[in-house]
């Protein structure tokens, strides 16, 4: 750790010669004082900070991040999509009057969706059979027809309506 | 939002700060702020995700968390790393990754303690979080920080009541808060949110940067290196805007003209003019390089040549050698088998055979002719070489039948070999002359286009025809191929793209071709009505495109690295009013409003409808915003009702202030979720937890 942030002092102090950025002084004379401080200071000590590296162990916490999750030990998926949270939830089991993530979900328009031209942007009047691709006049539907295969696809998944494989 | 990407700095007041004094934390989905209840500012701000490079000194993955900073590359290695951020859609779903922004945030905060964080924590979320997620953060700052209590608000909330308290909003209306990954409007009463209306559309600020990062990726393919994230954030912050009337504006770009290029604006990539043509060289360069090349060559040759004298000079000592061996041979006739088991050949003959092969090298080598055995022609008439041919089998004896069967053996095959000899002399031609041709071909590639035949203006009949043989190929040796042995069609997979490639096209290709007649037969008649009408603009594009073919690319110029946003500057941000324009199918800001109204009870409609509605969250920052919400309500509201639309003081900082007064205020505590309730009720309770906002001495 302690030759870490040495040579991290190295580096930052080499980085602040370009006059691209001028965060890493400060806080190069900070590493510096910190590195000769030595690793087992107190938690005052500064040892903690090259700013962007924090150190593996943090006095504030009861229980460090890196003893809990060991590095290098696969431990499988530890967490749920919002989609398996909300299925998890037991929604029907509240009161009905309870609001909640599923019930402020915005209701669809109530007005026919206007139909835009997939690659410029303007109203669309119409759509190519086979692409499926909405296109406003006659250039912008040479240009579909000359378009490759996976631009058709990326045009289409813009407003979600790729034809998706699984 | 537009703020300098400068990592925070470690706060070195903590000493300062009083035990208890509550912590503040506005967790968003793409912000993340930190700071003491009470203060106006947070202290730590940064983007709210964590980045895993390689460390390129030791080799080690480490969690860089926050901006990314183009400083940072020198020492970290990103090529690999992913952007994590804990937020699935506008909830918190990863909580180990939520604990290494948590431990930054704090470490950047310079809060010191022994095992524990001693300050309670106001922390906001979104409305309506599942229950689980709340738990799990209660859990995450309970179990490793071991705060002592616990509350969570809503930033939207917030918001509103710290610009009423700054005399914007009042304590009726809406709030429409749109963040990084989703919009809400939610109804206030008289300062309390009204969750039970609220509406959330799934579109925020990251949608309207990703479907302009995507669109400029589409359309400038050779610069989706250029298209970083944050350069496309960058361009929305400066360039995007919501039209006032989204129709008349998109009639303004799409008939061009000088509004249109007004409200164009250019990204100018970096690009180096290529260097200019290089003159013809000065006469001297020519022969100071000429004496170069001339010297070169001179000490090749010279290193040639020693080789070549040394190798003479072997070869001369050994046929020496070899031509006194021989003479020694002859000299001494009792001793030839010592000589030769000394000399190491096996023979006389060998060592003539070693002499004469010497001696044709050395020959070689010094330049002289080497006469190559004459090929021995047999021109001797059949009739002396195979005598017996023509005499009757009668007057030959048995000997003498033999042999004539072995002559008419040996003609015929001699006959064959002259034939094949012949052959192969013919095929060495016809090579040759293959070979010339497909070589003009190469060189004069167009002149064999026009000479085939094969370049037809609108040549697309022909290669449709070409196409749909291959098709009726397949499809008959499909049908033959399933008559005969087993059936294992199917078996493989690639058996199946035999179904895409016949159906590739074909119907649509041929109606294209109908098309193409009609076409000609209905421009035929024009013509013969109109004799001033011109011939359809797409055949004669056609022709001029295949002239265009032909040329070589020109070269780039700066406008090849130029690229434009026009229309995106309306369309991108557009999504956030017609989230249909992504696929979303749910209601615009502007619908979203009078979804919130139909939600609430009908008696207090004209309450929160003489109220303000204010426009909070770092999406709501574009201009015309307001203007726009205004006229989408005029629309839908009676006529003569007055719309009050206004913006927050802040935007961006106005969540985090809100809180932090309400931390502040001696009404706080009484809405904890402390430690010891943690341990007695569990995170089941924390489901009911509610903030009630005016109950702050803050906000009355």
């Amino acid at each position: 750790m302690k030759r870490k942030s040495a040579q991290l002092d190295s580096i930052s102090n080499s980085a602040s010669a370009t006059p691209l950025s001028d965060f890493p002084q400060p806080s190069v004379a900070k590493t510096n004082s910190s590195s000769s401080g030595g690793v087992g200071g107190g938690p005052g000590s500064e040892l903690s900070d090259s700013d962007v590296i924090l150190p593996s162990v943090l006095h504030f916490k009861r229980s460090q991040l890196s003893d809990r999750y060991p590095k290098g030990h696969s431990r499988g998926r530890h967490w749920k999509h919002l989609k398996q949270i909300i299925q998890a939830e037991n929604f029907h089991l509240y009161p009905p009057d309870e609001p909640n993530y599923i019930s402020i979900e915005a209701p669809p328009s109530m007005y026919p969706a206007k139909k835009y031209c997939d690659i410029t942007g303007f109203e669309a009047p119409y759509t190519d059979p086979r692409t499926k691709l909405r296109y406003a006049n006659a250039e912008v539907f040479k240009r579909v027809r000359s378009m490759p295969d996976e631009f058709i696809q990326g045009y289409l998944a813009l407003r979600n309506a790729a034809v998706i494989i699984k | 939002m537009a703020e300098t990407s400068t990592r925070p700095r470690r706060q070195r007041d903590y000493h300062r700060i009083p035990q208890q004094l509550p912590l503040v934390i506005d967790n968003g989905a793409f912000r993340c702020r930190m700071g003491w209840a009470g203060e106006d500012t947070p202290r730590v701000e940064f983007r709210n995700v964590v980045n895993k490079p390689r460390h390129r000194a030791t080799g080690e993955t480490v969690n860089v968390v926050g901006d990314f900073d183009p400083s940072l590359v020198k020492t970290f290695d990103f090529t690999r790393a992913a952007v994590r951020t804990p937020f699935d859609g506008n909830v918190v779903y990863q909580y180990e990754t939520m604990e290494s922004i948590l431990d930054y945030g704090f470490e950047r905060m310079g809060i010191e303690g022994d095992g524990q964080i001693d300050h309670p924590v106001l922390m906001t979320e979104c409305p309506c979080n599942p229950s689980y997620c709340r738990g799990k953060m209660a859990e995450l700052l309970f179990e490793a920080y071991d705060i002592p209590a616990v509350a969570f608000g809503i930033d939207g909330v917030f918001s509103y009541l710290n610009n009423k308290n700054q005399g914007v909003s009042e304590p009726d209306g809406f709030v429409v808060c749109s963040g990084h990954m989703a919009t809400h409007v939610i109804p206030m009463l008289n300062g309390e949110p009204v969750m039970e209306a609220a509406v959330r559309t799934p579109v925020g600020g990251y949608h309207v940067t990703d479907y302009l990062k995507r669109l400029l990726s589409l359309e400038y393919p050779y610069h989706v290196n250029s298209i970083s994230w944050e350069k496309v954030e960058e361009l929305k912050q400066d360039h995007c805007y919501i039209a006032g009337n989204y129709h008349s504006e998109l009639e303004i770009f799409q008939n061009g003209g000088s509004e249109a290029e007004e409200k164009t604006r250019w990204w100018q990539l970096p690009w180096v003019p290529p260097p200019p043509e290089k003159e013809a060289a000065t006469e001297e360069e020519i022969a100071r390089k000429a004496a170069i090349r001339e010297k070169q060559g001179q000490r090749l040759r010279e290193m040639a040549a020693a080789k070549r004298s040394s190798k003479i000079a072997d070869l001369e000592i050994e046929v020496a050698g070899l031509e006194q061996l021989l003479q020694n041979l002859d000299v001494a006739d009792e001793d030839t088998d010592a000589l030769l088991a000394e000399s190491g050949y096996l023979s006389r003959d060998e060592i003539q055979s070693a002499l004469t092969k010497a001696s044709v090298s050395l020959k070689k080598l010094k330049g002289e002719a080497v006469q190559p055995e004459p090929e021995k022609v047999d021109d001797t008439p059949d009739k002396e070489k195979y005598p017996l041919l023509d005499v009757p089998n009668s007057l030959l004896t048995a000997e003498q039948l033999k042999e004539k069967k072995r002559q008419r053996f040996l003609k015929m095959t001699s006959e064959g070999r002259a034939r094949a000899k012949l052959k192969r002399q013919e095929e060495g031609l016809e090579r040759e002359r293959e070979k010339q041709i497909d070589e003009e071909r190469r060189f004069f590639p167009l002149l064999s286009l026009f000479s085939t035949g094969t370049l037809v203006l609108g040549g697309r009949g022909e290669r449709l025809s070409a196409s749909q043989k291959e098709r009726m190929r397949l499809l008959t040796t499909a049908a033959f191929d399933r008559g005969k042995e087993e059936d294992n069609f199917g078996q493989r997979d690639e058996d199946w793209q035999l179904y895409k490639r016949m159906s590739r096209d074909g119907d649509d290709d041929e109606d294209a071709e109908e098309d193409d007649a009609e076409l000609v037969r209905l421009e035929a008649r024009l013509q013969e009505i109109d004799s001033t009408f011109q011939p359809s603009v797409a055949l004669a594009q056609g022709a001029q495109k295949t002239s265009v073919e032909v040329q070589a690319p020109k070269p780039l110029t700066a406008e090849d690295f130029r690229i434009s946003l026009g229309v995106e500057r309306i369309r991108c941000p557009e999504i956030v009013m017609q989230p249909g324009m992504v696929g979303v199918d749910q209601v615009g800001i502007g619908e979203m409003v009078e979804a919130s109204l139909r939600r609430l009870p009908e008696n207090l409609h004209k309450l929160v409808v003489k109220g303000t509605i204010l426009l909070t969250g770092g999406n709501t920052l574009f201009s015309g915003l307001d203007e726009r919400l205004i006229t989408e309500l005029r629309a839908c509201r009676p006529f003569g009702s007055t719309i009050r639309v206004v913006k927050a003081a802040n935007p961006l900082l106005d969540a985090w202030q809100g809180a932090s007064r309400f931390a502040d205020s001696s009404g706080f505590r009484k809405f904890t979720f402390t430690k010891e309730d943690y341990e007695e009720r569990g995170q089941d309770w924390l489901r009911k937890h509610k903030l009630i906002y005016s109950y702050a001495d803050a906000f009355s």
